[in-house]
């Protein structure tokens, strides 16, 4: 489990409950992270400015302020990723956590198992800071330099809109992407609603890029919130 | 730091305190006084002030009086109803021309300036008269509108409360569980396995339960609204297989897509948990190994997504109640929660489209949902596959 990292990653759990921030530690420890616990929001900020978490695991239902007030004030001044952690149907939250800069959520409750995969692809993301000149991902291949894109080492051809697209997908690999932030980014309309239009390029891409585009394996639906691009451990 | 679940019923004393402040300046919401009461109010009123003013009308004259039963309207509208405000504006009007205006004791009016004025008295205090009481029927709506919006976000907190109290400790004990089970150096014996898989299982149909039982209230209180965006038919179809293909190991499933289906106003999580409900359904209540087929089509405006199976299909006694709330077929295996169909029917209708049961031709069950189709329709995918094993 551990031994990836040679130096001890301090996680920030902010939770309101005694007992899952225990078993967080107690799976978090075991796996060679340090663990700080926070109890509420204030104390949540208090304690990200004192200790400089690596990570932090913020719940968004706190009793005394919002989660997403927490994110903002912690992103106001670190870039560390957060991993926010909501329950079912808080579609609305999750969105907006993520275009409050949250680096990707899971959903209560969760296995330990999958929790500590995300943390790593987290890490990992984040470590490598300055992304590569050539991503590669699965059996996908992004050259930027060269504006060249291969499935199984064979070249695919893509429209102008696609490669933007995809190129937004690499550059947050790992990390899932409202419909929001990729109507933004990519056509520059600042309206959720279009969402057909993304909804019909990412049918173009996935045309071009998966095996079965039915069943994506590289670029997947986060339902209800974004996509995100599958980085492979 | 824990949430109570102990909800207060929203702050009697702040709201009375706000009631006491309206009273102050605003006329009363609802007069109480019966309507009788309210005329006979009126009668009396306007007799009292009718023999004051033959006591000092000669003194202020005609005109002055004409403004003291203006004065007595005004009062009178404040806490009565339309009817008796409208005949006090009426009658003071009748009786200041008949006992005051020159000449007195008579209908007649003489000059053309008394003749406005009494014209002039008549509108103000029917009008008068009507408003009040078009200002207290807006009130009264204002107040039912509050009521409903405070009783409502009383239920979601409540709804709210409920889900976060009973979530937590099946998150926990799951997360310990799991973790027993995942570290391998836990050193467990076989039987402290098997016994932590019961676990296991008991607490995955309580987190399920707890899940479904609370989507249940949020659907009745009206809690769930659509997030209607457009959705693209053939990727829930996919992804709600794929999130039940551990359900259907062992059925061979088809996927059967129409052709350039249009994108549908849906909303993608309530439609996939419906998807998935019916799969499930299908997975529990037919022998392995029996064909399922998954599709969706357009029929007459509707988006039509339709689960077909070939098992022992439904009871005729059953097929009408399976979408009720806790009901159970007789055949049903243990282990489900005897929502799911319940909730399939309420995120199907939430959105606006329906769903019905039916048996097949040849054995098994059909379950349609139909969907209306809006304006706006784009083409969803150009050139997708249609099948898919």
């Amino acid at each position: 489990m551990s031994g990836e990292t040679t130096e001890k990653a301090l996680v920030l759990v902010v939770d309101d409950e005694a007992q899952i921030r225990r078993l967080l530690r107690a799976s978090l420890e075991m796996s060679g992270y340090g663990v700080v616990e926070a109890a509420t929001g204030e104390d949540g900020v208090t304690q990200a400015i004192r200790c400089q978490p690596d990570i932090m695991l913020l719940d968004l239902g706190l009793p005394d302020m919002d989660g997403n007030t927490v994110l903002k004030r912690f992103r106001e001044w670190s870039q560390a990723p957060v991993m926010v952690v909501s329950v079912r149907r808080q579609e609305h939250d999750k969105i907006a956590a993520l275009d409050n800069g949250a680096n990707d959520f899971i959903t209560k409750p969760f296995g330990t198992g999958e929790l500590l995969a995300r943390l790593r692809v987290m890490r990992r993301n984040v470590q490598a800071q300055s992304r590569p000149e050539v991503f590669q991902t699965g059996n996908l291949t992004v050259d930027t330099t060269v504006r060249v894109v291969r499935i199984d080492g064979e070249p695919v051809r893509l429209s102008a809109t696609e490669y933007a697209l995809l190129l937004e997908f690499v550059r947050n690999a790992g990390k899932v992407l409202t419909h929001g932030h990729l109507l933004r980014e990519v056509w520059g309309i600042d309206d959720a609603e279009k969402i057909s239009l993304l909804r019909v390029y990412m049918g173009y891409l996935r045309e071009k890029l998966e095996k079965v585009p039915t069943k994506p394996k590289l670029i997947l639906t986060e339902p209800g919130v974004g996509y995100r691009l599958v980085v492979t451990d | 730091m824990t949430r109570t679940l102990s909800i207060q019923p929203f702050s009697e004393k702040n709201s009375a305190a706000t009631r006491k402040k309206e009273k102050f300046w605003r006329p009363s919401v609802a007069p109480h006084q019966p309507l009788l009461l309210q005329y006979l109010t009126v009668l009396s009123s306007l007799i009292l002030v009718t023999v004051a003013a033959f006591v000092f009308t000669p003194i202020v004259g005609p005109h002055a009086t004409a403004l003291v039963y203006l004065l007595m309207v005004v009062v009178l509208s404040l806490v009565m109803n339309r009817g008796p405000a409208f005949i006090a504006g009426a009658l003071s009007a009748v009786c200041w021309d008949f006992f005051f205006l020159p000449p007195t004791f008579a209908f007649a009016i003489h000059s053309f300036e008394d003749g406005m004025f009494f014209a002039m008295y008549f509108v103000v205090a029917l009008a008068l008269g009507q408003l009040t009481s078009r200002i207290r029927a807006q009130q009264k709506l204002e107040q039912q509108a509050r009521f409903l919006g405070e009783s409502e976000r009383l239920s979601k907190t409540m709804l709210d409360s409920m889900s976060h109290e009973l979530r937590t400790p099946i998150a926990a004990i799951q997360s310990a569980v799991g973790n027993l089970v995942e570290w391998e150096n836990a050193g467990l014996s076989g039987f402290q396995r098997e016994m932590i898989e019961e676990i296991i299982e008991a607490t995955e149909r309580l987190h399920r339960l707890v899940g479904n039982a609370l989507e249940i209230s949020r659907l009745e209180s009206g809690a769930v609204r659509p997030n209607l965006t457009n959705c693209d038919p053939a990727e829930l179809v996919h992804m709600s297989v794929s999130a039940t293909e551990k359900k259907l190991a062992g059925h061979p499933v088809r996927v059967i897509i129409e052709r350039d289906l249009p994108m549908a106003q849906l909303d993608f999580v309530l439609m996939q948990e419906t998807l998935i409900n019916l799969l499930s359904n299908t997975a529990s209540h037919t022998p392995p190994g029996t064909p399922v087929e998954v599709s969706v089509y357009v029929e007459q405006g509707s988006l039509v997504f339709q689960i077909s199976d070939r098992g022992p299909g439904i009871d005729l006694k059953a097929l009408p109640r399976i979408f009720d709330k806790f009901y159970r077929a007789s055949t049903a295996p243990a282990g489900g929660t005897g929502l799911g169909l319940s909730l399939v029917k309420g995120f199907v209708e939430a959105q606006g489209g329906t769903v019905c049961a039916t048996n097949r031709a040849g054995g098994g069950a059909v379950f349609t949902v139909r969907m209306p189709l809006r304006q706006n329709a784009v083409i969803a995918q150009p050139s997708l596959k249609g099948e898919s094993a």
